[in-house]
């Protein structure tokens, strides 16, 4: 440490050209620092202490004193020997005065300090205990006991109204300097009363105020843009932001706690470069899709390691945002290797809330909000959709007689009569000979049936409401939070519903000097309600592709016990409305979790840290689901209960980590080292039980029992677990400061790999190198902190299922005997593949850090690369295997990038504030190798996803749709039979999908689907501006991506040429589709009646690229009303207040529901919610 | 320093102490722990590991049977025998078979092939972890299984991989088409070990196990293939004659007296040869070819006379050819009514306003009895399909014979099957075309048809396919069947773990 009680022996090291007023910068830098880390840096714990005893001030302490002849060395010796005060000051330059007399007399040391250093290059500051002695440089001489002093007194505050210490006060233009003590005090002889004084701190936005004659002044300082003095969590452990070699990324409460969100992920979206958060579905309780840096595996799960108060979760749902402290993201290998085995889709840390030292403080914060649905899908309206049938009856008409479409419906049914010799008067007759002579439905425009709209009947508007309360406080002895929360969310979706209780304690106590411990306990009960509305033939789909009509009177539950559907020319009678679907059949999944963390911190000698942590998490989820008969399409065939069903599926699993971990940090001159090691070792176990049945003896109640249901559709138990053993140690060294290096090891054992490649070796080495410390650039004034990152590390990936190296055999039954009975026969299920190993990744990050400006404007600028080889996935293998996939290490792939974040600071006043926060990231993601010889993989639907060598994971592969083929791409041959004249697929017509012909064959084909495209976008960003005038605050993000396109492998139910109009479809279907050639449409949708319809090809890739108004935030802090509360924050919220887009198939270009989230089949529209909040602390 | 070094060392001590006792966490084998090096070890977990190579044919962990997924929608739904009444736009593949649109990406011809190949998989297993001499019946049910799964292959796909024994992925992309006279090779060598090392058949708690009549009679069959299209080796007849001449004797005690005795619940068993074994009552044993059998398109309405439960149909609306339907009718066959219905009432006799739907459509394989509750799905049917039996071991040799121009002698066998079904025998020796109707007859439903037009030869089999097609699908977006059609696509998901391979004609 630089400093202790004796400062004559510490000073005296150090350099001439070292600033007294950086020194005093940094020492109390380094208290802010040690209130919040603690129990690091030991020795400033002392002067933590010294700061809660209120130190008397210079003109209350007096002392007997005289000098003769002697130096001020000697003096302030003397001083403090007969004073509690201790001198910090630079012995070299104080050794230039000398020569001081003073008589023998009781005197304050104000005075006599006033007096010695009187006409002398030197000036003095208190801080507590502490008078720090400054030399005043390049004094003009002349002006010296010329120039009248004056003496300025004042406050320094941050915008929090809290004292500011150790701000450098300046008078402007001279070395006349002090700093502020930890009430933000200063005392300053200026040599000018119409000078000015300049305000400066790590941190903050220096500032110039003009005295005017004044002799007081109360001076408020902004923090800067960069927050270069916070302390960050890495893994392990806490680093001050000015000492990171490696790419980390921080939110805080402020970001977390202003807007009303409900799952922990939200906070992170459009905020952090380098981290993409995608809303793929917006049901109630959903979990969303992180990535940092770009997708580094192709086995579908690329979520980043959690890490929540040092214990790894595997899903954020139960965390309450409200007790979150910061969420702190580690983006390249070199800060997450110390992760080793988990860390290659980047690390997430998460730290929840402390007590502070003071007065217990509660907080209450609550809000109550309405959401609704960003959008409706432009699908046909009843109207349009009649119109629709009939143009397409009328083509049958004529396709099937010849005869103009105009031709009324009598005489189509003459016509009939006259072909058949049969007559047609009933509605069942007609129906016989709807297509064949284009026959319309005798209900349209009747009363037989009713228009409905799907999306109005399943959509509400829907209230959200939350009530967190928290206490919490800190003393010598114990540190203490406590919270607990209620959130409760109806869905945008009838039916949808979700509700968390969420609790948290986080408790520590200080058994003696050196040993503390802690328990974090976070009990939360998660409720979904609400049948699956997403994928095929769900809610979704169905109030898509259902057409807006119903019988008369069945209204909404059509379809369900006692009515029926539209019938003949509806897709009837044996369908059940979308609305009966999402409300009738009943699902409720409960995820009850405990999260826990046993923490003891024993403090070995100065600098070395033991600390042991066990770590518990429990999981019990439960799902049952009930559908009744009642609601089943074919109620009319069944007696009650005899159609139910009822299922319940539960799952328990525990984690245990337990965990050692040693750290040692020394500074010896300028050197600084900090080393940690540790082991740890994580099991996981899992159970989980399935029952279901069919059949009850009546349609009340989901309870069965063997005896009483009629079959049983499963009854199993199943288990699993796995275990991996860690090794790990970091060490990390600067030297003054300015050249920072670290570097990390881990080995991890993983139980999911077979005994050979069980252990993987994780290493990672970095640099950093603050370049604004070099004296070259200190002189450069519009630069401020400014810092260089190199780092280089690996990471491994094990999450794949377990026991993939062994083959198993799997039950499969068969029937044989006379009696036909049940005999058990097993086969094998699996290959087993001995040489499956880790998934690794080699990154790369090369990062600059500038301040402008005086740290007004903070740009951060990263460049990445990663290289992640033998990626783990179930690949596709030779059906000749006897299997369809394998676990396997099946190649590379690379993820390259820049991510800039940048701030800035545009107005700033008293009164008006202006801030801006802008990122945007920029990643290419590209597979680089594969292997069976660099061999494609495919995969999902209609295997439309393809893994290809050089190009993004989960690429797109479908026919490149190029227009409608028109009769002039045709000539009629002498057989009468049209011949194309360009490649067409074979059978197609005129008004089928023209296709590109990829590998100019001359026909479509199988081989001429391409790599169309993929989600990856060019970049994405955001912005928040954050506006402050007085009282008020209002910040607005917005949030989007530019490229990338989405494929809706769902809209294939409403959008594309069936021939079967008894369902519905896009509008665009009547209004732009090819009908003839005279009706040709936009030239872009294919006619309805295609002869070619089951290829998969770009019309359902769409662009998915989008902006979004994410949220605007409207505040007002109350003045502080100390009887009642100390703060309170009311504001009003809108989220997704506006979407930009092209994505008109689905509700939101962000949907994902399957093909390794690649594909949108109706995902849950996000809802626009308007909400109103209340924040108050006591 | 000192003391701070032995701390040090005394805490790194200490850890690695605590954490290497804990190496062997890692070790975590399956909670169920069938690992397949430590199964096939005694003779109840060989039994087990047969009848799983057994139940590839049934529902397989799906919802559909090997009979309904080969023998009808990639079989007897594109053969001259049905139409298309009326698409819907559910089974795609099915109207793609009906159409001839299949590509290598139709999910049931990828099925199919992967189906053979799991059964060809876990016979190898088999065979691979017990050793020769013992457990000799389950190796030769074993041969007989995979030998069956080639034979399957060969006429269905051509020549594909020829593996006996477990493979991992790297080998097996490497190997090359294997020529067909190479699998046939492996299949009689297969089909003869298993004939010699198995009883005749196996009754009681055994039924429903192949014995080697059984491996007899594909024997037979299969050289009836390899005389036909495409190998057209002439050597093979003569062969197909000698054995199945050598079991008419044990087939002749086996046959049924009545057609419709073949297809009753009772007789299971009792008159075929090799059957898929299917069982009702919820347990994923149940058969799902009465569902697509019997569809009239998938939101059609069930019969609520035949069915007690709710009877979900799948697929498309499949009819009998009309043509055929009137021969049948005026030739008073006795086989139409057992596997034919003209139609069905749509309500039961209770509900006065029902009517009566006309439809041709084949019930041979519904369990027509509507107080039957074990059934509880459309895919939970019970009757057993036959893929052989009395009738296909008789007219195989009649055939044989024909073709090796002992016509005479063939006589008595036609005319057994012809005096069954309630025809007059025939009035002279049967000629092949006599043979080929009377199959056509024999085994409507039964997915023959197909594979028989197959080795009749491709100028036989196009245009019969064509006409048919002309007549009945002329206006539907298909398009007219062609060579490719006589074999399907190595599916695309073979090909795409592979660069060696060359797709099948015409794909």
């Amino acid at each position: 440490m630089i400093f202790s009680e004796q400062p004559t022996e510490k000073v005296d090291g150090y350099p001439r050209h070292l600033k007294l007023n950086l020194i005093s910068t940094y020492l109390i830098k380094f208290m802010r620092i040690s209130m919040l880390a603690g129990l690091i840096f030991c020795t400033s714990a002392q002067l933590i202490l010294a700061a809660t005893v209120k130190a008397q001030k210079l003109n209350e302490v007096s002392v007997v004193f005289g000098l003769k002849d002697e130096s001020l060395y000697s003096a302030l010796k003397k001083i403090e020997n007969n004073s509690p005060f201790h001198f910090i000051f630079t012995k070299d330059e104080i050794n230039e005065v000398r020569s001081l007399n003073l008589s023998q007399k009781k005197r304050s040391v104000d005075e006599i300090l006033s007096v010695i250093l009187d006409k002398s290059q030197f000036s003095y500051s208190q801080i507590d205990k502490s008078i720090l002695i400054i030399k005043m440089k390049a004094l003009n001489t002349a002006g010296l006991g010329i120039r009248e002093t004056v003496m300025i007194t004042g406050d320094v505050m941050g915008s929090d109204n809290q004292p500011i210490p150790g701000v450098t006060v300046k008078e402007k233009n001279t070395n006349n300097a002090t700093a502020t003590d930890v009430n933000g005090h200063f005392v300053l002889k200026a040599s000018d009363a119409n000078g000015t004084l300049v305000f400066s701190f790590l941190g903050y936005l220096e500032k110039e105020v003009p005295l005017g004659g004044k002799t007081t002044v109360k001076v408020t300082m902004l923090e800067a843009a960069t927050k270069l003095n916070e302390v960050v969590v890495v893994g392990y452990g806490t680093q001050k932001r000015t000492n990171i070699t490696g790419a980390v990324s921080r939110i805080t409460e402020k970001e977390i706690e202003e807007r009303p969100i409900t799952r922990v992920e939200q906070a992170l979206q459009g905020q952090i470069a380098g981290v993409s958060v995608r809303s793929n579905s917006g049901t109630p309780g959903a979990d969303l899709t992180v990535n940092v840096r770009g997708a580094a595996s192709v086995s579908g799960n690329t979520t980043p390691l959690y890490v929540v108060d040092g214990v790894p979760l595997d899903n954020l749902s139960g965390l309450n945002p409200s007790d979150i402290a910061s969420i702190d993201v580690l983006k390249d290998a070199s800060s997450s290797a110390i992760y080793g085995a988990r860390g290659s889709n980047g690390v997430v840390l998460v730290t929840t809330k402390r007590g502070k030292t003071g007065a217990t403080v509660i907080s209450l914060s609550a809000y109550t909000a309405l959401a609704s649905a960003e959008r409706k899908v432009d699908v046909l309206t009843p109207d349009e959709w009649i119109d629709f049938s009939k143009k397409w009856l009328d083509y049958s008409w004529t396709l099937n007689t010849g005869q103009s479409g105009s031709i009324s419906q009598a005489d189509r049914i003459a016509y009939a009569t006259s072909k058949t010799g049969k007559t047609y008067t009933t509605r069942t007759d007609l129906l016989g000979i709807r297509a064949a002579y284009g026959i319309y439905d005798p209900y349209w425009g009747t009363s037989a049936i009713e228009p409905i709209d799907w999306q109005d009947v399943m959509f509400r508007k829907a209230p959200v409401n939350d009530v967190q309360l928290n206490a919490s406080g800190a003393n010598d002895m114990v540190n203490y939070s406590i919270s607990g929360g209620v959130y409760n969310q109806d869905g945008i979706i009838v039916g949808s519903a979700y509700k968390r209780y969420s609790f948290r304690a986080n408790i520590e106590a200080k058994l003696s000097q050196r040993v503390k411990i802690g328990l974090n306990l976070s009990p939360s009960i998660g409720t979904i309600t609400g049948t699956s509305v997403e994928g095929n033939n769900n809610g979704i789909a169905r109030m898509l592709s259902l057409p807006g009509w119903v019988l008369a009177g069945t209204g909404k539950e059509a379809g369900a016990q006692p009515t029926k559907w539209y019938d003949g020319w509806g897709p009837g009678p044996n369908v059940v409305s979308p609305y009966i679907l999402a409300t009738a059949n009943d699902r409720i999944n409960k995820d009850t979790r405990i999260n826990s963390a046993f923490n003891t911190n024993v403090n070995i000698i100065k600098g070395l840290d033991i600390n042991g942590l066990v770590g518990w998490n429990y999981r019990g989820n439960s799902q049952r689901t009930y559908s009744p008969t009642w609601a089943q399409p074919t109620w009319d065939a069944a007696t009650p209960g005899q159609l139910s069903s009822a299922t319940k599926t539960t799952l328990a699993s525990n984690s245990v980590l337990v965990q050692g971990t040693a750290t040692y940090s020394k500074e010896i001159g300028k050197h600084a080292i900090n080393a940690l090691f540790g082991a740890s070792e994580e099991t996981y176990s899992e159970e989980t039980t399935s029952q279901g049945e069919t059949g009850f003896p009546n349609d009340k109640t989901y309870i069965f029992d063997l005896s009483r249901g009629t079959t049983i559709n499963t009854n199993t138990i199943y288990g699993t677990s796995n275990a991996i053993i860690s090794y790990f140690g970091r060490v990390q060294y600067s030297y003054n400061n300015k050249y920072l290096f670290a570097a990390s090891l881990r080995s991890d054992g993983s139980s999911k790999f077979g005994p050979n490649n069980r252990w993987g070796l994780f290493p990672s080495l970095s640099a950093g190198w603050i370049l604004s410390e070099e004296p070259m650039f200190k002189k450069v004034n519009w630069l401020g902190t400014t810092k260089l990152r190199l780092s280089w590390g690996q990471n491994g990936n094990d999450r794949i299922v377990s026991s993939q190296f062994l083959s198993s055999m799997a039950a499969l039954n068969y029937a044989t005997g006379t009696s036909q009975t049940s005999t058990s026969g097993f086969y094998v299920g699996n290959i087993g593949y001995s040489k499956l190993r880790w998934e690794k990744t080699d990154s790369y990050n090369l990062g600059l850090d500038i301040g402008l400006l005086k740290d007004r404007i903070s740009l951060s600028a990263d460049v990445y690369y990663k290289n992640t080889t033998d990626l783990l996935l179930n690949a596709p293998v030779s059906l000749t295997t006897g299997f369809t996939n394998q676990y396997d290490n099946v190649g590379s792939v690379v993820n390259k990038g820049l991510e800039i974040q940048l701030n800035t600071v545009n107005v700033v006043d008293n009164k008006f504030k202006w801030n801006t926060s802008m990122n945007i990231s920029f990643n290419r993601n590209t597979i680089t190798s594969l292997t069976n010889g660099n061999a494609d993989i495919k995969l999902g639907q209609g295997n439309t996803i393809i893994q290809r060598v050089g190009y993004p994971i989960n690429s797109y592969y479908l026919l490149q749709a190029t227009g409608v083929l028109r009769a002039s791409d045709f000539t009629t041959n002498s057989g009468g039979a049209l011949v194309a004249n360009i490649p067409i697929f074979t059978g197609q017509k005129p008004g089928d999908t023209k296709y590109l012909d990829a590998n100019n064959d001359g026909k479509i084909d199988a081989n001429d689907y391409v790599v169309a495209g993929n989600f990856q976008p060019k970049f994405d960003f955001g912005i928040t501006n954050t506006f402050t005038y007085r009282h008020w605050d209002l910040s607005v993000l917005l949030q989007g991506r530019v490229g990338g396109d989405l494929l809706s492998t769902g809209s294939r139910s409403w959008n594309r040429a069936t021939n079967d109009t008894r369902f519905n479809y896009m509008a665009s279907w009547l209004k732009d589709a090819y009908w003839s050639e005279s009706d040709p449409g936009n030239g872009k949708v294919p006619a309805f009646f295609s002869a070619v319809t089951s290829q998969y090809d770009t019309n359902w890739m769409y662009s998915a690229a989008y902006l979004r108004i994410k949220n605007i935030n409207l505040g007002y802090n109350l003045p502080k009303i100390t009887k009642v509360f100390k703060t309170m924050r009311l504001y009003a919220s809108c989220d997704n207040v506006w979407l930009f887009d092209s994505y008109y198939p689905g509700y939101s270009p962000e949907g994902a529901t399957q093909d390794n989230l690649s594909g949108d089949w109706g995902s849950y529209p996000l809802a626009r919610t308007f909400s109103l909040g209340l924040n108050v602390t006591f | 320093m000192k003391q701070l070094n032995i701390k040090w060392i005394t805490v790194i001590v200490l850890m690695m102490a605590v954490f290497s006792s804990c190496k062997k966490d890692i070790d975590i084998a399956p909670i169920e722990n069938n690992t397949s090096n430590t199964f096939y070890s005694n003779e109840i977990e060989i039994k087990q590991a047969i009848i799983g190579v057994y139940a590839h044919l049934a529902r397989n962990g799906t919802n559909t049977d090997f009979a309904t997924d080969y023998f009808w929608l990639a079989s007897e739904n594109r053969s001259d025998l049905l139409y298309i009444a009326a698409e819907t736009s559910a089974q795609n593949d099915q109207l793609d078979f009906r159409k001839f649109l299949i590509t290598a990406n139709s999910g049931t011809v990828s099925t199919n092939y992967a189906r053979l190949y799991q059964i060809i998989k876990d016979a190898n297993s088999l065979l691979f972890y017990t050793t020769e001499g013992q457990y000799k019946r389950y190796r030769a049910e074993a041969c007989f299984l995979r030998a069956y799964a080639y034979s399957e292959l060969a006429r269905s796909f051509g020549p594909t991989a020829l593996i006996t024994k477990p493979i991992e992925n790297a080998e097996a992309i490497a190997l090359p088409r294997a020529p067909l006279s190479d699998i046939y090779a492996q299949i009689i060598t297969d089909l003869q070990y298993a004939a010699a090392n198995l009883d005749k058949v196996y009754t009681g708690a055994d039924a429903g196990r192949v014995g080697s009549l059984a491996a007899n009679a594909l024997l037979g069959q299969v050289y009836i293939t390899m005389g036909g299209y495409p190998l057209n080796d002439a050597t093979a007849y003569a062969k197909a004659e000698t054995v199945l001449t050598s079991i008419i004797a044990d087939v002749n005690a086996r046959f049924s007296p009545t057609y419709a005795g073949l297809f009753t619940l009772a007789n299971e068993n009792k008159y075929d040869l090799f059957s898929i074994q299917f069982a009702s009552g919820g347990l994923n044993l149940g058969s799902s070819l009465a569902g697509y059998a019997t569809s009239t398109g998938s939101s059609g309405t069930p019969f609520p006379e035949w069915m007690y439960t709710s009877y979900t149909l799948q697929g498309q609306d499949m009819r009998v050819d009309s043509d055929l339907v009137k021969t049948m009718r005026t030739n008073k066959d006795l086989r139409f009514s057992v596997s034919i219905d003209t139609g069905y009432w749509n309500g039961l006799p209770s509900v006065p306003t029902r009517t009566f739907v006309k439809k041709n459509i084949i019930t041979k394989f519904l369990e027509k009895d509507n107080t039957n509750t074990s059934i509880k799905a459309w895919n939970d049917q019970p009757r057993n399909f036959p893929i052989l039996r009395d009738a296909d071991a008789i007219l195989l040799l009649a055939e044989a014979l024909v073709r090796n121009g002992k016509a005479s002698d063939a006589k008595q066998y036609v005319d057994k099957i012809r005096t069954r079904a309630g025809l007059p025998i025939l009035a002279a020796a049967p000629t092949l075309d006599d043979i080929k109707l009377e199959r056509k007859y024999e085994f409507i439903g039964e997915g023959r048809r197909y594979f028989d037009l197959v080795r009749y030869g491709e100028t036989e089999a196009v245009n019969t396919l064509v006409a048919f097609n002309t007549h009945y699908h002329s206006k539907l977006n298909g398009q007219a069947p062609t060579k490719r059609d006589l074999l399907m696509p190595i599916p695309q998901n073979e090909l795409k773990t592979r660069s060696n391979w060359s797709q099948n004609f015409g794909y």
